[in-house]
């Protein structure tokens, strides 16, 4: 590019570089990023609003489809508002059962997010070896909920399956292979002169703007923020547990809070799950993992609450929160979905300034976004986009009401 | 360092984990190679095996079913209608018996959740584990339980 005159590079909504749709508006000045801005919104699904027309044991499976990754998160999340707000505890066994599936699937989700942070450096061959290797956790996953991706395990009320004793033998080989191939995971990622080179030092986010900005999950940890939900309100079996948040002073070094310090804080975590998986296994409580085993009383019981609660869980990508509202209807009368993405995505703009061209894909992964998770809402008149307020909308319909009187 | 080197070295003697579904190379036609294997002239390599308690494509006794709709009220992709099948006028003197209500399964809404069978008193509806189910026609004779 010629001259010191800087550039507008529209990337999106959607370009084959991107595995979802988002839009990001970069200026570069020769190679550098001077400013990057983002727009999200452009895979907004209506699951929302789907779910207000449906009782929450239809919904809870509707949200396994948020996300194709977090098969659990989302249903765990609004599962835990339910209850809450229906006064419904789950059995100690259900606890552990859904703590064990919380904990697959961020190793599978981290794995996965490793070998596209590898195929985003043009290392590919790594790529391949990350996603066999995730295979293992995606068999023990559907060996256990009956599906590799959709695992709608989760019910109000606990979850739908137990994990019977016979099935221990091979989750825990599953396990084992996961710690024999921990140290070349280790090896592979955090000792490459490549994956060195090219992330240590890039897509940096301090400690100060990862507060600033609500940054959650493994992009805050990286920054050395002591912020892990399992740890910080522990719910399900996490309360038993003796967990500490992974930071990057887990490989024995400093807390940079670049792209390197990203991947040795989710290649740690995926050496803290499977130690929760096993001593969930060895701690199992009996007892049923179902609060009702009658989905008719579950229905019943969530058609007399009324009242609003927050679910949270923490995600392979941080915090996702839940809102629910139940009003002595079928249907819940508001429900609000804010996936760890929304608040991880407006580091963007700020870790990608000073950045060069050929770094971008790399650091946008850095935070593992999914737009899927994050899109909630999109207004589009005429190709331009406008955000509408509460308010505003009210009064929209207000006059669309008086407008059909006259 | 390289530590990746080694690794791929390994790899390259090792046998590919990839299973070659349905055929190792890709056949010059899909429909003919689907006719020979019908004929017996070609062998289809078989997709890798479904563990236990998958969760596949639905089956249906009708005969079981008293048509009680309770699984219509848990589908979360509404993949569930009721049909009602007439029955024919009763003789004289005989008490007329109530129009039979069943229900009717779209395969291409169904999102295998297994719901349905959990709240069914009846027990009429289970799973199999097949998971072949592509078709062109979503209201074909493959994609209609009832
Ligand atoms: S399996 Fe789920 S989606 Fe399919 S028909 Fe039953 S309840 Fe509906
Ligand atoms: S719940 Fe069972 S018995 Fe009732 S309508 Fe459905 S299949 Fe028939």
């Amino acid at each position: 590019m010629a001259g010191n005159v800087p550039y507008k590079i529209p990337i999106g909504p959607i370009h084959p570089a991107l595995k979802e749709p988002v839009h990001i508006e970069l200026t570069v000045m020769g190679e550098e990023v001077i400013g990057a801005d983002f727009t999200p919104g452009q895979t907004h699904r209506g699951i929302e609003w789907m779910g207000l027309s449906r009782n929450p044991v239809q919904i809870v499976h509707l949200t396994d489809r948020i996300c194709g990754i977090c098969g659990v998160t989302h249903s765990l999340s609004f599962a835990r508002a339910v209850e809450q707000i229906a006064g419904i505890t789950v059995p100690e066994r259900g606890d552990y059962v859904r703590t064990i599936i919380a904990e697959f699937e961020r190793i599978q989700s981290h794995l996965l997010w490793a070998g596209v942070a590898a195929h985003e450096l043009g290392f590919d061959s790594l790529f391949y070896l990350a996603w066999r290797v995730r295979e293992d956790a995606m068999d023990a996953i559907e060996f256990i909920t009956g599906n590799r991706v959709n695992y709608d395990i989760i019910q109000i009320g606990g979850t739908r399956r137990d994990i019977t004793i016979d099935q221990y033998a091979k989750i825990r080989t599953c396990l084992k292979t996961y710690k024999d191939l921990f140290s070349k995971l280790k090896k592979l990622f955090l000792e490459d002169a490549v994956i060195k080179s090219r992330c240590i030092g890039t897509g940096l986010l301090s400690f100060e703007t990862a507060m600033a900005y609500s940054a959650v999950g493994p992009t805050s940890r990286a920054s050395g923020v002591t912020a892990d939900l399992r740890v910080d309100y522990p719910y399900c079996a996490y309360g038993d547990l003796d967990i500490k948040p992974v930071l990057p002073t887990a490989y024995g070094k400093d807390v940079n809070g670049d792209t390197y310090d990203r991947i040795v804080v989710r290649i740690f975590e995926i050496a803290q799950s499977i130690e929760i998986i096993e001593t969930c296994l060895d701690n199992m409580p009996a007892g049923p993992v179902l609060w009702e085993e009658k989905v008719v009383k579950i229905l019943a019981a969530c058609k007399k609450a009324s009242g609003e609660a927050v679910g949270r869980h923490e995600a392979p990508r941080g915090e996702a929160v839940h809102y629910v509202a139940m009003d002595n209807a079928d249907a819940p009368i508001a429900w609000k979905v804010k996936a760890s993405t929304y608040s991880n995505a407006h580091v963007w703009p700020i870790i990608l300034k000073g950045a060069q061209l050929a770094d971008i894909p790399i650091i946008v992964a850095s935070i593992d976004p999914c737009m899927s998770c994050t899109d909630r809402v999109a207004i589009t008149d005429n190709g331009s986009t406008k955000i509408f307020t509460k308010e505003q909308l009210s009064k929209m319909s207000y006059e669309k009401t008086r407008r059909m009187l006259q | 360092m390289l530590p990746m080197l080694k690794e791929i070295l390994t790899q390259s003697v090792k046998k590919p984990v990839t299973n070659l579904f349905p055929a190792a190379r890709l056949p010059k036609s899909i429909t003919g190679f689907l006719e020979d294997v019908g004929r017996g002239k070609a062998n289809l390599i078989p997709p890798v095996e479904t563990p236990e308690h998958m969760r596949g494509k639905l089956s249906y006794k009708r005969n079981i079913c008293n048509g009680c709709g309770l699984c219509m009220k848990v589908c979360p992709s509404h993949a569930i209608e009721q049909v009602v099948y007439p029955v024919p006028p009763a003789k004289e003197g005989e008490e007329q018996p109530r129009a039979q209500k069943r229900i009717r399964i779209y395969v291409g809404n169904c999102i295998f959740c297994g719901q349905c069978i959990d709240i069914c008193p009846k027990e009429a509806i289970s799973q199999t584990s097949e998971f072949l189910l592509a078709a062109e026609d979503r209201f074909a004779e493959s994609q209609i339980i009832e």
